[in-house]
């Protein structure tokens, strides 16, 4: 904070009021422009009792401290409305006081006890930014009044005000470290707090202040791993990297044993191209695995590993990344491979998160090659990627490179060559010298390509082909002659320093490959000495040095020219070398013991260079950090702990109990949903009628569950876990069809028919009398109506027994309906009506044939009371073909006359129907007394389609428009079927 | 832990705005940021992340504008980065545009924003439905005072306020999916993936639990259709025909765009294109870009995924509609030419 006000009061300065920029901005307007007459004015406004009149210049006073511009002096001003009822000029005091209070310690004095004030103020919301504006004053003399204030508001009802307590945690250490021991006081009270709210900011806390107190966790830890997947995006990030770092100090290595077995096969594989580290690395793990135990994974550990792997899917990339790292630094070898997935998702995110990624990707890939191999093209490069996420791709590929995919990854290389992009080129062609370098293999066909480039006619390719084929060579040189040769007419043309310095140091070493070359190479060079970079210069000396031992005939003489020029050279490092290099080869009368021993100093065999990823052991900084990214500890860096040899006590982390308020509440939520789910499945009807449907469905269950089973079954129902019912949604229908082929009862679907699963059920619903769909009924039931409504019903006396309704299902012949449209039993029906609706129709013994299957169906209003002047007419689906037509369904219409003058000539009038609907019309009825009920069936084919048959019904006096609208559940009938029919049919369907 | 401060900058480098979060990097260290950037564009080593000594600037480009985030601690940079496209988003959501002029007619609210977004260098309230609560741009709010709290940012779930209520209970759901593609000069498909997206844009009253099914299931028309064939820069006086749609040179690209409204599944079209090149060879090769391929197909997914049933829980119950849409757009589509 201490440059700040230099800073702004720099740019205050060249921002001033005549800067032109700065003219059109409608916050400042005309009046900062002028002079000092603009605070003056301010300060009027501020003085002012208009809440309107201060919000205003707070405006612009923050308009101006956001531009950078000085408002320091308006502080005396500013600070007297921190009082201020009015939350939005409070909010902007609050901003100014946060920005200049450090300056003005004395005048931000005078704001305290506001504060102090707010600290109490009833509203949480008040309390909290209080307490935020509190702690963001840098003004040390208030430390104690802060840290007494943070400790109250850590047992702050309201989880924000805690939340903003913890945030106010690093800002008093950073204030003054003295308070650390009191701090991380509340640090561990907030730790316990067991809201998710709270959770992220204390753990943020507990980074800043004491990383190191690893301890304060142990009781916390699995709290945090529960409610992790809970907390906001940030504080996600920030929990999982402190548990990443707890989990490496408490737990074992879950790779301790894995990793003995399989780098020692690796290793065997690929033989010496793997790198020396690793075959380091796992040789000491050998030699520590045998004396430890076997490895069982904590379940603490396991703990952390199961709750993070979700956030692999979260939004926020930093998240996935989190977890990535995570993953890459605990889990065992065989689970690391989850992560790939998700990283390779956060390439399709903006460059930056991908540059972030990829170097992870890298660093990650070459312990790990496996993981990402089947994600190889996914790293290819497009020509729109940026330079560097090109060049980091480029690495990722090269990492990924083994036996088998390398003709691939070589064939994409190929096309990268032929990019605009130079620093590319330069890039791929570095690359597939690794790949050479790595895979034996592939080592003469990477030669080969690099020499084609050679001919290429970008100079850069060629030069860095040079390069690349310089470090090649050096594995098997003497193969090799004919590349050296044709390097070495390169030296004519290419200019590139770096290239000619390799060639020149190429024909030094293996001078006695081209023997006849390698003179007139020198002299060339030689000639062009004063004109080359230093670099080349350097080499020609080595070059001339080389020579001078092998073949200091033709050659003695160009050497002691090139030292000559050298020595004269205006750079002093080449002026050193030339005289290092002429006491070395030429004897002097001294005798120089060296120069005896300089053919050995020049021409000793050299190792060849290993080419590897410079992402080689970053990935001891821990990954996504910015450490990683820069590879170099940046200041604060934690170091991730090396898993312990012996496991600390796990107890530490018993808690006595792990109480869960959240997860209950999912319970309850769980619950309620459930009956929906049920609900929609069960039911396939419009919405309509699935309203009334079921509550005449389930007074037909209740009747036969009260038969047979009985108060017990419903008992049973109350009791029923809900997972049933979901099950009996679906299972309803194989269930019931079963008994149904057991009964013989007769059903058969009307053409029409639709939704066959949810028809079969209500109809056997009401037929069987078997425990388990009674079961599926009596829970329906539960759901869909309340208790009381059931036991009003009066017990079964009204009812058909049971063994009646067997009776009646087992008959065959179906009596046309028509017949008696005016019958005695729906006379008792209407008597009936009030409390058993359809079912009384069941009662009946003299029409048993026609009217058992209807006693299912509830009966829907077709003209109401009202509306139809005294008219009531209702209709149910008896679920039976109509005997006039196969393809009309019958609908029983049931009229009762409420008024007190008799109703004549009931009939239908003249029908206007959809295309394919058709109606037979049910005969005239003639009349009908007052308090009188008639039934009529008419037919109707509904064409597949459940569009409403629109007809109107007419008496001698009135017409009355009404409308049928078939639910999906009645367009059928009972159908006969022999069990064995039954089972051939339900093997069709068995899809469902 | 996170940033130091955050500044936006103009497209020359000089600060609109800035906040200070930590105070422990000096302010006017930002004056090293353009010259840093310059000096890396000039390498070709521009990477997101640059230093400056113990500085280290964190920075995104977004329109004319760099946002910028300093820290000298071991930040975690994936965190920082979020956070800032996250400050973009905000700022789009509250201005429709971010951009130099945005920011300057709103000083008041993006220094009230940047003072909320983040505390002490920790990102905290970042949801800019939530914030619109209670950092408003209007200034007519005044009476209510005391009494009006966004009660939001205190829930245990702080997206959502409570008490939302809609005459209607819509969910609209947009299924989306990109495709992207890189095939070879020699037409093999190297890579193809789509990355599919599902977008709901949600009336629904009370504080509903959403659940969506989608299944893979198995004649579509494309809708405009652009594809970007590279030509040399040096091209000159070009020439097209073409059976469907138009063709036009941009040399601003080197590209010939070749535009078609509908482009029906199932059928072929072709342009034909001829181009004067001069006589005279250049010294350079150009490379081949790729061409590219723009399009959308509506009502269609690629993956054939589709949305069986959106279940809407709510405690009342209430009947709410539903509605989908699909749209296949071009991804990053590829075709290589060399």
């Amino acid at each position: 904070m201490s440059a700040a006000p230099a800073y702004s009061e720099d740019k205050g300065g060249s921002a001033g009021p005549g800067e032109p920029e700065y003219g059109h901005d409608p916050a400042s307007g005309g009046i900062f422009s002028s002079d000092y007459k603009r605070h003056d004015d301010l300060k009027e406004m501020l003085d002012t009792n208009k809440d309107s009149l201060k919000l205003e210049a707070m405006k612009r006073i923050v308009a101006m401290i956001a531009r950078g511009k000085n408002a320091s002096d308006l502080f005396p001003a500013v600070v007297k409305n921190v009082a201020c009822k009015n939350i939005e000029v409070k909010k902007l005091v609050y901003v100014y006081l946060v920005r200049y209070a450090e300056e003005q310690q004395d005048l931000a004095l005078l704001s305290i006890s506001t504060f102090q004030r707010g600290l109490k103020d009833p509203n949480q919301l008040i309390r909290a930014s209080a307490l935020r504006v509190l702690s963001s004053i840098r003004v040390p003399i208030i430390v104690p009044i802060m840290m007494l204030a943070i400790k109250e508001a850590a047992s702050d009802m309201s989880p924000y005000v805690r939340k903003t307590a913890a945030h106010a945690i690093p800002k008093l250490y950073s204030l003054d470290s003295d308070q650390k021991d009191q701090l991380i006081e509340v640090i561990e009270k907030l730790l316990a707090d067991k809201t998710t709210l709270v959770a992220g900011s204390v753990v943020m806390a507990f980074e800043e202040v004491c990383p190191e107190r690893i301890d304060l966790i142990h009781k916390n830890y699995r709290k945090l791993c529960n409610l992790l997947i809970d907390v906001e995006e940030w504080g996600q990030v920030v929990i999982i990297s402190m548990l990443t770092r707890y989990a490496r100090t408490q737990f074992l290595s879950p790779t301790q044993n894995e990793s003995l077995l399989e780098e020692n096969a690796e290793k065997a594989f690929y033989g010496s191209e793997e790198d020396e580290a690793k075959g380091a690395g796992s040789e000491e793990t050998a030699a520590a695995a045998p004396a430890r135990k076997p490895y069982i994974m904590d379940p603490d550990h396991r703990l952390l590993l199961r709750n993070t792997k979700p956030l692999l899917q979260s939004r926020s990339a930093a998240v996935v990344m989190a977890v990535a790292q995570l993953y890459f630094h605990l889990a065992p070898k065989a689970e690391v491979g989850v992560i790939a997935k998700a990283l390779v998702r956060l390439l399709r995110s903006h460059s930056e998160v991908q540059y972030v990624v990829l170097q992870n990707v890298a660093t990650m890939s070459i312990k790990r090659r496996g993981m990402f191999e089947p994600y190889l093209k996914s790293f290819y490069i497009r020509s729109t990627d940026p330079t560097q996420i090109k060049i980091l791709k480029l690495e990722v590929l090269t990492n990924l490179a083994n036996e088998t995919n390398i003709p691939t990854v070589l064939r994409e290389f190929q096309t990268y060559i032929r990019s605009m992009d130079k620093d590319f080129v330069a890039a791929t062609i570095q690359a597939i010298g690794r790949c050479a370098t790595n895979i034996g293999r592939v080592r003469d066909t990477c030669l080969n390509g690099l020499v084609q480039l050679l001919s290429n006619r970008d100079e850069l390719v060629v030069a860095e082909s040079v390069v690349v084929i310089k470090k090649l060579l050096q594995m098997q040189p003497a193969q090799h002659g004919e590349i050296i040769k044709h390097l070495a007419k390169l030296t004519d043309n290419i200019q590139v320093p770096m290239a000619r310095a390799s060639i020149l140091w190429l024909i030094g070493e293996y001078c006695e490959h081209v023997p006849r070359i390698a003179p007139d190479v020198l002299r060339k060079m030689a000639k062009s000495f004063t004109a080359e970079e230093d670099i080349v210069k350097l080499q020609v000396i080595n070059l001339a040095a080389k020579l001078y031992l092998t073949n200091s005939k033709q050659t003695k003489l160009l050497t002691q020219y090139v030292l000559s020029l050298a020595k004269y050279d205006q750079n002093y490092d080449i002026r050193d070398r030339a005289r290092f290099t002429r006491q070395l080869i030429v004897p002097s009368e001294q005798g120089g013991a060296l120069s005896r021993h300089a053919k050995k100093l020049f021409l000793a065999p050299k190792p060849a260079p290993v080419l590897e990823s410079s992402f080689k052991d970053r990935d001891h900084f821990q990954l996504g950090s910015l450490s990683h990214l820069l590879n170099a500890k940046a200041t604060g860096y934690q170091e991730l702990p090396d898993w312990p040899e012996e496991a600390p006590d796990p107890s530490v982390r018993n808690v006595e109990v792990p109480e869960w308020t959240k997860c209950s509440n999912r319970e309850k939520r769980k619950e309620k949903e459930k009956p929906f789910y049920s609900d929609s499945e069960g039911e396939s009807g419009p919405t309509e009628s699935a309203d009334s449907d079921p509550e005449s469905e389930s007074e037909s269950d209740s009747k036969s569950s009260s038969e047979s089973g009985s108060g017990e079954s419903s008992s049973e129902s109350d009791n029923e876990d809900q997972d049933e019912d979901e099950e009996k949604g679906r299972g309803s229908e194989s269930e019931q069809s079963e008994e149904d082929g057991k009964r013989k009862t007769k059903k058969k679907k009307v053409p029409e028919g639709k939704g066959e699963a949810s028809s079969s059920d209500e109809d056997s619903d009401s037929s069987s009398s078997t425990s388990e769909s009674e079961m599926t009924s009596e829970s329906e039931e539960e759901q869909l109506e309340p208790a009381s409504w059931r036991r009003k019903t009066p017990p079964s006396s009204k009812r058909a027994p049971a063994t009646k309704e067997i009776s009646l299902l087992d008959l065959e012949d179906f009596t046309p309906p028509s017949v008696q449209p005016v019958s005695p039993p729906a006379i008792v029906s209407t008597s009936l009506a009030a409390d058993l609706e359809g079912l009384t129709l069941t009662d009946s013994t003299l029409v048993p044939s026609l009217l058992s299957p209807v006693s299912c169906v509830g009966r829907q209003e077709l003209l109401h009371r009202v509306a139809g002047e005294g008219l009531v007419v209702d209709y149910t689906f008896s679920r039976q073909p109509f005997s006039g037509d196969p393809h009309m369904v019958s609908v029983h219409i049931h009229f009762s006359n409420s008024s007190d003058t008799p109703i004549k000539g009931l009939h239908v009038g003249t029908p206007k129907l959809p295309a394919g609907i058709s109606i037979q019309e049910f005969p005239e009825i003639e009349s009908l007394a007052p308090g009188e009920s008639a039934t009529a069936v008419m037919g109707i084919n509904f064409c597949d389609s459940t569009q409403a048959a629109n007809f109107q019904l007419c008496t001698q006096t009135r017409q009355f428009y009404v409308s049928i609208q078939p639910p999906v559940g009645e367009l059928m009938a009972p159908v006969f079927m022999s069990e064995n029919e039954f089972k051939k049919e339900q093997g069709l369907q068995g899809g469902h | 832990m996170s940033a130091s401060a955050v500044f936006i900058l103009d497209v020359k480098g000089k600060p609109l705005i800035s906040r200070n979060y930590k105070g422990d990097v000096a302010m006017s260290k930002i004056e090293h940021f353009m010259p840093l950037l310059v000096q890396r564009e000039e390498e070709g080593a521009l990477a997101p992340l640059l230093s400056h000594g113990e500085v280290h600037f964190l920075w995104i480009k977004h329109s004319n504008l760099y946002l910028v985030a300093t820290t000298s601690k071991n930040a975690n940079a994936s965190l920082v980065y979020s956070f800032l496209y996250k400050t973009i988003e905000v700022f789009c959501e509250y201005f429709k545009e971010l951009e130099e002029e945005s920011i300057r007619d709103n000083f008041v609210i993006v220094y009230e924003l940047l003072d909320e977004l983040m505390d002490f260098g920790f990102p905290q309230t970042t949801d800019s439905k939530i914030l619109q609560e209670y950092i408003t741009q209007q200034s007519n709010k005044l009476e209510t005072g005391k009494s009006r709290v966004p009660p939001t940012v205190t829930n245990a779930v702080s997206w959502r306020s409570e008490g939302i209520k809609y005459k209607k209970n819509e969910v609209f759901i947009d299924v989306i999916e990109s495709v992207n593609l890189l095939v070879n000069a020699n037409g093999s498909v190297l890579l193809s993936e789509i990355v599919g997206t599902i977008k709901l844009k949600v009336f629904l009253s009370g504080m509903p639990e959403l659940e969506a099914k989608g299944q893979f299931k198995k004649q579509s028309v494309a809708n405009g259709v652009e594809i970007a064939v590279p030509v040399p820069s040096d091209a000159d006086s070009p020439r097209f025909k073409t059976s469907v749609g138009s063709a036009k040179y941009v040399p601003e690209r080197n590209v010939v765009i070749w535009s078609i409204k509908s482009f029906p599944g199932g059928k072929e079209y072709l342009m034909r294109a001829h181009f004067g090149l001069p006589s005279v060879e250049k010294e350079e090769v150009e490379g081949r870009p790729p061409i590219g391929v723009k399009f959308e197909i509506p009502y269609f997914t690629v993956s054939g995924i589709q949305v069986r049933y959106m279940k809407i829980i709510e405690k009342s119950g209430y009947q709410a509609l539903p509605w989908v849409r699909y749209i296949t757009q071009s991804g990053d589509y590829q075709l290589r030419t060399s």
